[in-house]
């Protein structure tokens, strides 16, 4: 399978080239990749134990917030 | 009185006669000429403080021991609405700009003054286009702006993704986020990241008419981090709707050439840009 390809702009001479990325770019682009999951599963499990929370006392996150008001 | 006849010496024996006096002596307290050349071709030796009138230009010169000069009659040097008085070597009259110039100092013209148009201020668009690939690269990027403003619109990609933002390549910044996610605030802060992300959540695989504007400050200068802010409305990963304000630093202090906006994932399916410099 093809790397992924960029589109470069070249602000002074308006060229317009798309390209496949280059090894060590398709390998930070892999790396990166991780960080992202890793980070969309912290920003999930944040909201699954608010939730969890939530339930557990329940009240609902409107009424929590009044509640830290 | 008759018109001046120029110049005559007279010499003993001659008859002055009354066209003479009328012609010559009359006019000698101002002496007459049809022009410059008509003087020096009567007045072979002209004498210091000698004054004459040149018909052809209707000037008032005087002898200077050197050469003949202008006599200030003080008349003004104005004819046209809007005429400037200004001085070069002499009095000399600047007439009116086009509208909307400025009168702008400029040492290279006579009188040092010249209507001009004003320095512009505001955008200039400096690349435009569609989005597509993985990412989009904006290259060699020139500092002859205050600001720089990249306006994003209806982007979407192929997978749900986050966007990330990085300058030249520079791989550490510092940014903190407000964000609205269908009424539910939230305050998130990063360090030392290896890239800045305009986005809380990812954003879905769709079409949602989301718009993304980014700033950056003072990117060419050459001692300072550059700050960054962004602005982004979007559709999440569970199709919410969700805004999020990002404010941080990009810890470089060489000038921004270059601005990348990746796809964490997937490619561009939709989106169109355009890079303004600010002033």
């Amino acid at each position: 399978m093809p790397n992924p390809t960029i589109r470069i702009h070249n602000t002074e001479t308006g060229e317009v080239i798309d390209r496949q990325m280059t090894a060590d770019e398709f390998a930070d682009y892999q790396a990166q990749q991780e960080i992202d999951e890793a980070k969309e599963a912290e920003r999930a499990a944040k909201e699954a134990a608010k939730a969890e929370l939530l339930e557990r006392l329940g009240i609902t996150a409107m009424e929590a917030k009044l509640l830290l008001a | 009185m008759a018109a001046g006849l120029g110049f005559i010496e007279f010499t003993t024996g001659d008859i002055l006669t009354a066209a003479s006096a009328n012609g010559y002596l009359a006019s000698q307290t101002v002496m007459v000429f049809a022009s410059s050349a008509a003087r020096a071709s009567a007045i072979a030796s002209p004498q210091e403080g000698m004054i004459s009138f040149l018909k052809d230009t209707d000037t008032m010169q005087f002898y200077t021991g050197a050469a003949w000069s202008n006599v200030d009659t003080g008349a003004s040097p104005l004819t046209t609405k809007g005429d400037l008085y200004t001085f070069s070597t002499t009095n000399a009259r600047l007439g009116v700009g086009t509208n909307n110039q400025v009168l702008t100092a400029d040492s290279a013209e006579a009188t040092g003054l010249k209507w001009a148009a004003a320095a512009s201020g505001g955008m200039t668009s400096i690349a435009s286009g569609s989005l597509s690939g993985s990412s989009l690269v904006l290259s060699t990027i020139a500092g002859t702006y205050d600001n720089l403003q990249l306006v994003i619109r209806d982007l979407y990609g192929s997978s749900n993704a986050d966007l990330r933002l990085t300058v030249n390549s520079v791989a550490d910044y510092d940014f903190g986020q407000f964000d609205n996610r269908n009424g539910t605030a939230s305050n998130n802060a990063y360090v030392s990241q290896s890239n800045f992300i305009p986005n809380y959540y990812n954003l879905s695989p769709s079409d949602n008419n989301n718009s993304l504007v980014i700033n950056l400050y003072d990117y060419a200068n050459t001692s300072a981090f550059k700050l960054i802010d962004t602005q982004i409305a979007y559709k999440n990963v569970d199709n919410v709707r969700e805004l999020t304000k990002s404010w941080g630093v990009a810890k470089t202090t060489a000038a921004v050439t270059t601005v990348t906006l990746a796809l964490s994932v997937g490619t561009y399916s939709g989106g169109t840009y355009i890079l303004y410099g600010v002033n």
